[in-house]
């Protein structure tokens, strides 16, 4: 996640992938659902100079990247922790106590949802239905389900979450002197 | 066909028309707010919908085709209660700003509620507030995001009509707003069509914003000065100030569309020094006079350059109404009986009677005086040498609509890329001057030039050609500059002349850059040609004019004018008027009425927003006074009388009565050949267009600026960052384009700008727009070469 | 136990492999479909086996498929809706997580049934498991040429491609669908033409739910005669319920469909979390609710329309005694006003409009008229709206409004009282 993102360090990047994904279809304003998640991927988070050069890349208008940027919920316009928290609230989970758990997630991390931690590590963020309901409630971490939470499930979980975070810190504080 | 019901009427259509469509041609008023008749249909705003008997639910009637027995009704209770829902719910955030918002009056979310909506809300929680402030898009555009309503028609006439692709959507759901790229426009070509297809006040022009209540406005229909497009526009004004320019949905050849020139250039008639008085060269300044002293001034140097044997020229603008134009080849030819008269010094390959001969031929004869629209109806485009979307926008736009309908190849071979290249079939990087050329190749057996890009471009052109019934041929002016112009008109006609052979029906029209060029020619006012393109015996121009009468045009600024007696009658003060030895003031664009001639040959009317100021004369007063002075009489003084003459002189324009008429306009006609074609093989040789070694300049107009009339305009002038030369720098500089200027330099002159990337531009070619090259760099152009060998440099900005 | 057939290899995990899914019998559909059938043998034989699709709608998948044009000239494609995203529902993750080759199959089957050439599965793009396991099967389809050039030997050839989703609801409209694979925002298309004449790309264009694509193979392994033979006449062969909310035994349950509510909730959920069930919402939150007097109509199209609701995506919620219905609603209502796609103003305009008077209603500050303000929107919604987003959600909203109004009255009262 670096802040020098231009727009010739993101072709470098990202237009071997882009033009590969480009292939999978008939012009090329398909590819830039799938060209904002590989830059998402690579960068966390995506923002004027990514669409720019997506825009670039495939020889779309700009505003067509935008667009579809804003327009669908995974795509990442601000910073997101390290652990995106997303607790979903739809009926089957909110029937389960889903907004209980969201408020002792909220008490624990100090934070409303759709917000992040100063410290960057964690953002909660209430959502709708993302397809588990038999084991609700449920919370997406990143990528991976934890289902049939309770508030002790919830703890435990977090607890986990921010042993995880020291090992990730000691990581890079090891990766960055190795370069150094 | 299909027969149906509609509210109790028995009708019968088209299959395929859409019960709106149906509906509106006898009258019957349905609402509609994100349907608009040039736009794709999108159906969203849900106004229009009507119940269909055995239909389980209401219907869009935008988008609903009428199909055979259907039962329809547009104010059944079921229809007029829904109508009362939507306008509720759309009302229920929609502020309720009306008295400040710019819109009221000629709203359509208002009209629509008066129409059709219910007294009052039933729904009472606080409105969403969106944004607290308006967003300045650019310099010219700004939004009130509450306000919109999602109809998305300034989306779609954005990317569908003219091109841009600017604005979008960001978002979704309520949370919807329309943007440009990070919130901004500031790159778009700012035509306002955003603004004119708002049905509400969401997005607003900034010059007017705030400036006027439409109610208080007085409006007058007229013509657009700009360019050759020739658009219908309407004038506001509210005590004889100018408010905003505006343009009628129904009218003209654009239907309301307009480009930044067009909708935002008109305070051109405010800016600049204004002439008031007449003034003559006394003692090496300029004096004011009287009229009277003027008159006599010119009268009596005219008939002592009579008496000596000497001769005068005329030389007239292409923005001079027809009526005008007419009187002043009048007063050149019959009373001061001189055979020199020109428009448009730009046009230097019009130098040669050859040239004039051919163009003539071309003009007179071959022209194809239709409808855009209707010559967009063939079966194949071929637009040549014309940067068309930068100097006929609305001609441009009128293609890509036709086009988006009606998918027709369409191939452009110019020097500039432009916005129409992206659906084209082909499109081709050709130095002006070379359209015959490549005319002759595209219709004759000659071997494939050894280019692989022009080869491919020829194929497909010649396969395209041979499928085609029937060909339209768009060409730019700008071969007009170049020395072998003659040759390039006779290929032209030649070209046509042999697909016309083939059995082929093929159209030829000028995209002219100026408003009334086709006019002003057709009212004779060139060298040897006669109203009506007459051709005449040679006079004898070899000579240095002794006197040269200017009228509204400004040849100083880019060349030196050799005479003994200058003479000027303009509105603003210019070069030329500076050096001029008399000056006579003139009223300006909209202080005069009269007609003008657009590239379709369609006459239309000019009309006076204002009388001109205290003292000021009518143009043809003053041609009138000077003849009488000189013992001759002339012709009428109205502008209808002088019409009048003209329908009855001039074949084209034979029996078109427009001012008697309560119509605006009248298409002029096309004439058979008058010179039997009889040539057999296409003048000139087919060398590959090799460019030139170094760099070639060309000019023309660019979007925000139509020659050197529109630097009287402070709006345009503030648009786009300020001077610039366009070019392909090549590989490295392409890369980061920001902070590099160019030079261009030639015998002596240069100018210095910044450099402005366009990858589209072929390697060794540099653009400067026209407007730009006045006062010394004008001298970058060469009177010889067209275009002009220059060199250039490019060095980052100091 | 009823026999489970799309669910078969849940617990088979041999079967995410190509050749585990083989030995349990997959692919053979398939084959006997290349021996002994042509195209539109295929379409005629889909026709005969009555079967609707489960995405939704229930709209007969041969019938569907019939539209597509023969002679169009133009490229025909395929899509998969695989968007999964109406609440409550589950069921096509687990077919993609445990069986994605049994999709697969039946993707293929219908590819060669309509001439498509091309085809894309659009997951959503929470389902990162899903994703994986999918792309993981068609790879190894095409290694073993089920896809391809020339598939098993036949002049036909199809390439299928994953199109992943990225949180947008709306997607699942088979238009909004085929607008984002086009690398758009996924708003509705108008419609006439159908996506058969002129879908994706203005291509003649088939989009059908995974559970559909899973029926394909066994029609063909088994035959017509027994598919018809499962459950009712109009509704026939296996259908995946998903059951959530507040009952003891929620999962993925393959049925018939002429099993009723009661019994699915009753027999199958375990019953009621605590106390009575109040009520059911059968097919995803677009599905009105039915009180619990309601509960003996049997989960079929058909049935469930007669009373007023619809199996949608069969998607089952259950409500007991301690949910508050217009707590629910006002979920439901957020839900809906979240994913209008903001195209058409009804909808965008309306469901904001009414979640913000149900969220008024839930803080206590409720007054008298609002259900009747919320029966004035879901009025100028239901009926109006492009797609089936805003009826769905005004139609959801009015049934709580009318079996459960005296809920809204008594929390409304309670407010007035206080203040
Ligand atoms: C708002 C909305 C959301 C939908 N979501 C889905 C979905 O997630 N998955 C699905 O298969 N069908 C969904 N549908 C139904 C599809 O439009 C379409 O009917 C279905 O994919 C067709 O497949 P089938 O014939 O196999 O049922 C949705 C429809 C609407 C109106
Ligand atoms: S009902 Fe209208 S706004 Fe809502 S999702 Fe459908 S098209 Fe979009
Ligand atoms: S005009 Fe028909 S829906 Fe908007």
């Amino acid at each position: 996640m670096t802040a020098e993102r231009t727009i010739s360090t993101i072709r470098d990047d990202l237009t071997i992938a882009i033009s590969e994904v480009r292939t999978r279809y008939p012009n090329a304003r398909s590819a830039i659902m799938p060209a904002l998640y590989l830059a998402q991927d690579k960068y966390g988070t995506l923002d004027g100079t990514v669409y720019q050069a997506i825009a670039e890349i495939l020889d779309v208008p700009e505003i067509y990247v935008f667009e579809v940027a804003s327009f669908y919920t995974l795509y990442h316009r601000e910073a997101v922790g390290r652990f995106h928290l997303q607790m979903c609230t739809n009926v089957s989970c909110m029937l389960l106590g889903a907004y209980d758990l969201l408020g002792h997630l909220e008490g624990r991390l100090g934070i409303k949802a759709g917000a992040t931690t100063d410290d960057g590590r964690f953002s909660i963020r209430a959502v709708e239905c993302i397809g588990a309901c038999d084991r609700a409630p449920v919370m997406m971490v990143n990528e991976d389900y934890h289902n049939d939470l309770t508030r002790a499930r919830v703890d435990a979980l977090l607890d986990g979450l921010e042993e995880i975070d020291t090992i990730l810190d000691d990581l890079e504080e090891t990766i960055s002197e190795g370069m150094s | 066909m299909a027969k149906f019901i509609l509210d109790n009427h028995e009708l019968e259509v088209e299959s395929g028309t859409t019960i709106l469509k149906a509906a509106r041609a006898i009258a019957i008023d349905i609402p509609t707010f994100c349907y608009q008749d040039r736009l794709s249909t999108l159906a969203s705003c849900r106004m229009c919908l009507v119940e269909v008997e055995d239909h389980r639910k209401l219907e869009p009637a935008c988008s609903t085709p009428v199909t055979e027995g259907m039962v329809i009704h547009t104010r059944s209770p079921k229809v007029v209660a829904t109508r009362e829902d939507m306008l509720e719910i759309l009302l229920a955030n929609h502020p309720l700003d009306c008295p400040i918002c710019d819109k009221s009056g000629e709203c359509e979310l208002q009209d629509t509620v008066f129409d059709y909506g219910k007294g009052e809300s039933r729904l009472h929680d606080p409105k969403r507030v969106f944004r607290t402030r308006d967003i300045e898009l650019n310099k010219v555009i700004i939004f009130n995001a509450d306000r919109c309503i999602q109809c998305q028609r300034c989306v779609r006439v954005c990317e569908e009509i003219v091109g841009e692709v600017a604005l979008g959507t960001a978002e979704r759901g309520l949370d919807s707003e329309i943007t440009g790229v990070g919130n901004s426009l500031s790159d778009c070509s700012h035509c306002g069509n955003c603004i004119e297809v708002c049905p509400v006040g969401a997005l607003m022009s900034s010059p007017y914003r705030y400036s006027a209540r439409p109610w208080d406005l007085e409006r007058t229909d007229t013509i657009c000065t700009m360019c050759g497009t020739g658009c219908s526009l309407t004038i506001e004004t509210r005590d004889g100030e100018l408010m905003r320019v505006k343009s009628a949905y129904d009218t003209g050849i654009n239907g309301e569309l307009l480009c930044a020139k067009g909708r935002f250039g008109f305070d051109v008639i405010d800016g600049a020094e204004r002439l008031t008085t007449p003034l003559i060269r006394k003692g090496g300044i300029l004096t004011p006079v009287s009229w009277d002293e003027a008159i006599s001034f010119i009268s009596t140097t005219a008939r002592s350059i009579q008496n000596n044997g000497g001769h005068i020229q005329g030389l007239i603008s292409a923005r001079q109404t027809n009526e005008v134009a007419y009187m002043f080849q009048k007063l050149i030819r019959h009373v001061f009986t001189s055979g020199n008269l020109s428009t448009s010094t730009r046009f230097t390959g019009l130098k040669s009677s050859q040239s004039l001969t051919a163009l003539a031929q071309v003009m007179g004869h071959r022209y194809d005086r239709q409808p855009l629209r209707t010559l967009l109806q063939a079966d194949c485009i071929l637009l040549l040498g014309a940067a068309i979307t930068e100097e006929n926008p609305v001609s441009g736009y009128l293609i890509r609509e036709i086009l988006r309908d009606r998918p027709t190849p369409l191939f452009i071979a110019s020097a500039r890329p432009c916005g129409l290249d992206d659906i084209a079939r082909a499109s081709f990087r050709l130095l002006p001057g070379h359209e015959g050329q490549l005319l002759a190749r595209l219709t004759t057996e000659v071997p494939p030039p050894d280019d692989p890009v022009m080869a491919e471009f020829i194929s497909r052109a010649r396969e395209a050609l041979t499928a085609a019934d029937s060909i339209t041929l768009l060409v730019g002016t700008d071969f007009l500059r170049a020395p072998d112009a003659a040759d390039c008109l006779k290929n032209i006609d030649q070209a046509a002349l042999m697909l016309e052979r083939t059995g082929k029906k093929v159209h030829v029209q000028f995209l002219f850059d100026r408003p009334n060029q086709l006019g002003v020619w057709d009212m004779g006012c060139l060298t040897d040609i006669n109203p009506g393109w007459r051709y005449a015996k040679t006079h004898n121009l070899t000579p240095v004019p002794y006197m040269i009468y200017v009228l509204g045009t400004d040849p100083c600024a880019v060349t030196d004018l050799q005479t003994a007696c200058l003479i000027v009658q303009d509105s603003h003060m210019s070069r030329t008027a500076e050096l001029a030895t008399v000056v006579l003031p003139a009223p300006s664009y909209g202080e005069e009425s009269g007609t003008y001639t657009n590239n379709e040959g369609r006459v239309q009317k000019l009309r006076a927003i204002r009388p001109p100021g205290v003292g000021i004369l009518p143009k043809v007063d003053v041609f009138s006074r000077i003849s009488a002075a000189m013992g001759k009489t002339y012709g009428p003084a109205r502008v209808e009388q002088i019409y009048a003459e003209i329908t009855r002189e001039i074949p084209a324009y034979r029996d078109l009565d427009i001012w008697s008429d309560k119509d605006d306009f009248g298409l002029t006609r096309s004439l058979p050949a008058e010179v039997a074609m009889t040539l057999q093989t296409f003048p000139g040789s087919f060398p590959d267009p090799v460019l030139h070694a170094g760099y070639m300049l060309i000019t023309g107009d660019s979007l925000f600026q139509s020659g050197l009339l529109t630097r009287q305009s402070e709006i345009l002038t503030g648009l786009g960052d300020g001077p610039y030369v366009e070019m392909n720098p090549g590989k490295g500089i392409t890369e980061n384009a920001e902070g590099y200027e160019v030079t261009v330099s030639r015998k002596g002159a240069s100018l210095t700008a910044r450099l402005k990337v366009n990858t589209g531009f072929p390697m060794g070619v540099v653009y400067i727009p026209e407007n730009m090259l006045s006062g010394p760099p004008a001298r970058l152009l060469s009177a010889e070469d067209y275009p002009s060998p220059v060199e250039v440099t490019i060095q980052p900005t100091r | 136990m009823t026999e489970q057939v799309l669910l078969k290899n849940v617990n088979n995990p041999d079967a995410l492999t190509l050749t585990g899914y083989e030995k349990a019998g997959g692919y053979q559909g398939l084959k006997i479909m290349f021996r002994d059938f042509s195209p539109d043998e295929v379409i005629a034989y889909v026709k005969d086996s009555n079967l609707r699709g489960r995405g939704g709608a229930g709209f007969p998948t041969g019938l569907k498929w019939s539209f597509v044009p023969k002679d169009s000239g133009k490229l025909h494609y395929l899509c998969c809706n695989a968007d999964e995203g109406e609440p409550g529902t589950f069921k096509d993750r687990v077919l993609m997580e445990k069986d994605p080759h049994q999709m697969i199959e039946g993707m293929i089957i219908a590819a060669y049934a309509i001439g498509a050439k091309t085809s894309y599965v659009y997951i959503r793009g929470e389902y990162g498991l899903s994703i994986s396991r999918v792309e993981q099967a068609i790879a190894e389809a095409y290694a073993q040429g089920y896809l391809g050039r020339n598939i098993m030997g036949t002049d036909f050839s199809h390439d299928m491609y994953v199109h992943k989703g990225a949180g947008a609801y709306i997607c699942g409209e088979e238009t909004a669908l085929l607008e984002s694979i086009e690398g758009k925002r996924g708003q509705p298309k108008l419609k006439p033409p159908f996506p058969a004449v002129a879908g994706l790309y203005e291509c003649p264009t088939v989009v059908n739910n995974v559970e559909t694509f899973a029926c394909l193979p066994h029609i063909f392994s088994r035959g017509v005669d027994w598919f018809t033979a499962i459950g009712p006449m109009d509704a026939p062969g296996p259908k995946l319920f998903g059951l959530s909310g507040q009952l003891k035994r929620p999962g993925v349950y393959e049925l018939p469909m002429d099993i009723t509510l009661g019994e699915l909730v009753e027999d199958y959920g375990g019953g009621p979390l605590t106390g009575k069930f109040k009520a059911v919402i059968p097919g995803g939150v677009s599905a009105p609710m039915i009180p619990r007097s309601g509960f003996d109509v049997k989960m079929d199209f058909s049935s469930l329309a007669a009373v007023d609701s619809m199996l949608g995506s069969a998607g089952v919620i259950a409500l007991d005694d301690s949910a508050s219905i217009p707590v629910v609603a006002r979920r439901i209502t957020e839900f809906f006003s979240h994913e209008s796609c903001g195209k058409c103003a009804p909808c965008r305009e309306g469901l904001t409009w009414a979640a913000k008077i149900l969220r008024r209603i839930e803080a206590g500050d409720g007054l008298p008229g609002d259900p009747d303000q919320l029966e004035v929107l879901c009025g100028g919604i239901f009926g109006t709206t492009f797609c089936a987003l805003g009826d769905g959600a005004a139609w959801a909203l009015r049934a709580t409004l009318k079996h459960f109004r005296p809920e809204y009255d008594a929390l409304i009262s309670k407010n007035n009282n206080r203040g």
